[in-house]
């Protein structure tokens, strides 16, 4: 048992010491969630516990797909993101993603920086997911989620409220459709395909600046890449290359479509994961755009980083730390 | 033991940093304090880009008329004679900067044009005896812009056109004469004219207006919807209309375009007690007004036929007047009508600002 806490603990420090930091997200209404949401498969009656924290930094001005030169607009979205889950069975999951996030706008022009601030629990979002197929060389898996609107929507900075995309919450309740592909290749077992595929159906903000709708374009995103598997010394090493493509629809209000919103990004993913311990793993990735096209002028990302902890608890087992 | 303690300390941090999500107080000089406000600060809403995120700009480059391939005949600009100096500042331009800050000869001046309300304005930059510069402020109220002034960091309204935050509050921005019209009609009437040139400094894409749908194609400037809330929502016209508002003495009357068909016609109302005379030409697509008095005296005018403009009318006097209110001819050659505040923008945003506006049809 004092494995277990000391293995939550460590998780929960993670996520704690960064809170105070800063944040931003572009398009989506507060969690990051389609790159981050559905943790790995485990074993029946494993909880898995995740902690990571997402930095998101736009600093790239486009129109369309062109670059401008302006470097005086920053936007950043730092999300600390608390993922529970627990294996029901071989096949059915429940997961759980919480995020704290904190967001930030900095303007650099005429010899002065204005920085603008928020932070605050995001939406929370819940995931179902089943297995159709479970074979050693083959997992599909898909599932059915809810983003609940736990964040606040109507944030002010000295009484004066903000627009939508620096309120850590949409006010929205979403629909969220995943599914998972991995594929262990013949030729090299230790080689593994990975798709994964989020749509969000986003809801309706019916009190967006206490008289508008406001609802957030729906979202997809879908990823594609290889990763391996291979020690270093006593370390379990899985490097990971993936592709990432994301559509975002553009946001409406009362029904009608606002100029700069909604974008269309393919991004380069490299990741790798560690494994010190049994059952405990950091991992970390990072997505740089390569191709981007947004509806009129928007700040889009230049970078994200995201380093995380993934534990498995195994009640019931002897397997421990 | 340890785990504990480490525990219990990370709890507390995480609330803490939870706590609050204001900095603090505005830095306000001068005796106001946070919170005095002209305006309901909960009608003030942030436009997403930031203080400054829409750069305002300073002494633009200018070209000539002949060199500005980049303007249509039909696109609008604000045109002014400030030191006798035709300048135009293109909508073009306008809806990326908001503000520019410029100079004709020793008179220092801020053009304002809010896209969001379709309001443009020409402001002297003489405050207190020192010259100021303005800024985009990121704020709006009831949709329309509010600048800041770099020397006190005040807040100023456009359409109230005075100061509602901060050292200046309460001041009123003294006018210059301007006039929104089309590049064809303002390069006809100033063949001379000077327009601010597409080498800002600032790489913008120009040619784009900023708030159409790239999906539908949806343009705000004729679409009814609108991107943030107003106090008064008034339905009598379409939101997107453009009309001459001109507000006397609290009182607010609306013109409309329909009633200056065919040439350059002269219309004469009283406002808020004062005699006014309003200039229209729909075909040219302009409207303006001055206050009708000069002397003591009130006068009443005539229109030119539009072949004559600049010179829009003729008074009972002799004199013969241009379209920024100045006599051109006659007895009274030299002089200037008073300045009204009177700009075209879009309806909602008129009776935004002044929920008894009267709308006039002659």
């Amino acid at each position: 048992m004092v494995y277990y806490t000391m293995r939550v603990l460590i998780l929960l420090i993670l996520g704690f010491c960064g809170v105070g930091v800063y944040g931003q997200t572009c398009c989506s209404g507060g969690v990051p969630m389609s790159g981050n949401i559905g943790l790995p498969i485990a074993d029946s009656k494993a909880i898995q516990l995740s902690t990571s924290y997402d930095l998101n930094l736009l600093k790239t001005l486009k129109s369309g797909n062109e670059t401008l030169n302006d470097q005086s607009r920053e936007r950043t979205t730092q999300t600390f993101l608390l993922q529970a889950g627990y294996q029901v069975t071989d096949r059915l999951a429940v997961e759980i993603l919480l995020p704290y996030i904190i967001q930030k706008r900095i303007i650099s022009q005429f010899g002065n920086e204005q920085i603008t601030q928020t932070h605050g629990i995001g939406d929370m979002a819940l995931l179902v997911k089943y297995a159709v197929i479970n074979h050693l060389y083959w997992t599909v898996r898909s599932g059915i989620g809810l983003k609940v609107a736990t964040g606040r929507s109507d944030k002010t900075n000295n009484n004066i409220t903000l627009n939508a995309d620096l309120q850590p919450g949409s006010g929205a309740n979403d629909l969220i459709f995943w599914s998972a592909l991995g594929h262990g290749l013949a030729l090299r077992p230790s080689t593994n395909f990975h798709f994964m595929g989020v749509y969000r159906l986003t809801g309706v903000n019916e009190n967006y600046l206490n008289s508008f709708s406001y609802r957030f374009g729906n979202e997809l995103s879908l990823m594609a890449g290889l990763a391996d598997q291979f020690t270093i010394g006593p370390i379990i090493t899985n490097p990971s290359l993936t592709f990432r493509y994301r559509h975002v629809q553009t946001d409406t209000q009362n029904d009608f479509i606002l100029p700069n919103t909604g974008g269309k990004w393919i991004f380069f993913r490299p990741g790798i994961i560690l494994s010190w311990w049994r059952d405990m793993a950091l991992n970390y990735y990072s997505e740089i755009p390569i191709w981007t096209e947004v509806g009129g002028v928007q700040l889009s990302p230049t970078v994200r980083h995201n380093i995380g902890i993934l534990t498995t608890l195994k009640f019931g087992s002897d397997e421990g730390f | 033991m340890k785990v504990f303690k480490v525990l219990f300390l990370a709890i507390p941090i995480f609330f803490f940093t939870c706590g609050t999500d204001n900095p603090g107080p505005i830095n306000v000089p001068g005796n106001h304090q946070f919170g005095d406000w002209l305006i309901p600060y909960d009608n003030i809403y942030d436009g997403g880009p930031g203080k400054d995120g829409i750069p305002a700009l300073l002494n633009p480059k200018l070209i000539s008329a002949a060199e500005a391939s980049y303007l249509s005949d039909a696109d609008l600009v604000i045109g002014t004679l400030v030191n006798g100096e035709p300048r135009a500042y293109p909508h073009i331009i306008l809806d990326w900067h908001e503000i520019i800050n410029d100079q004709a000869g020793d008179q220092v001046y801020t053009i304002n044009y809010c896209p969001l309300t379709g309001t443009g304005m020409n402001w002297k930059r003489n405050i207190n005896g020192s010259i100021n510069t303005f800024g985009v402020s990121g704020l709006l109220y009831n949709s329309n812009l509010i600048l800041y002034d770099r020397d006190t960091d005040s807040n100023w309204s456009q359409m109230r056109a005075e100061s509602v935050h901060g050292r200046y509050i309460g001041r009123s921005a003294d006018l210059f004469p301007m006039l929104e019209t089309t590049w064809l009609t303002w390069k006809t009437m100033y063949p001379e004219t000077m327009v601010v040139s597409l080498n800002t400094g600032i790489d913008r894409p120009y040619g784009n207006y900023p708030y159409v749908s790239n999906q539908t194609k949806e343009d705000y400037r004729e679409a009814p919807f609108l991107i943030f809330p107003v106090t008064n929502d008034d339905d009598r016209l379409h939101r997107k209309e453009r009309v001459l508002g001109v507000r006397i003495g609290g009182e607010a009357k609306a013109y409309r375009f329909n009633d200056f068909e065919g040439n350059t016609i002269v219309r004469t109302n009283t406002i808020g007690g004062q005699p006014v005379v309003i200039i229209g030409n729909a075909s040219k697509n302009f409207m303006t007004a001055y206050r009708s008095v000069l002397g003591g005296e009130t006068l009443s005018f005539s229109g030119l036929d539009q072949s004559e403009l600049p010179h829009v009318m003729t008074d009972n006097r002799g004199n013969t007047w241009d379209i920024f209110g100045r006599a051109v001819t006659g007895p009274d050659t030299g002089a200037e009508l008073i300045v009204a505040e009177a700009y075209i923008g879009y309806w909602f945003a008129w009776a935004a600002f002044n929920p008894e506006i009267e709308i006039i049809d002659f």
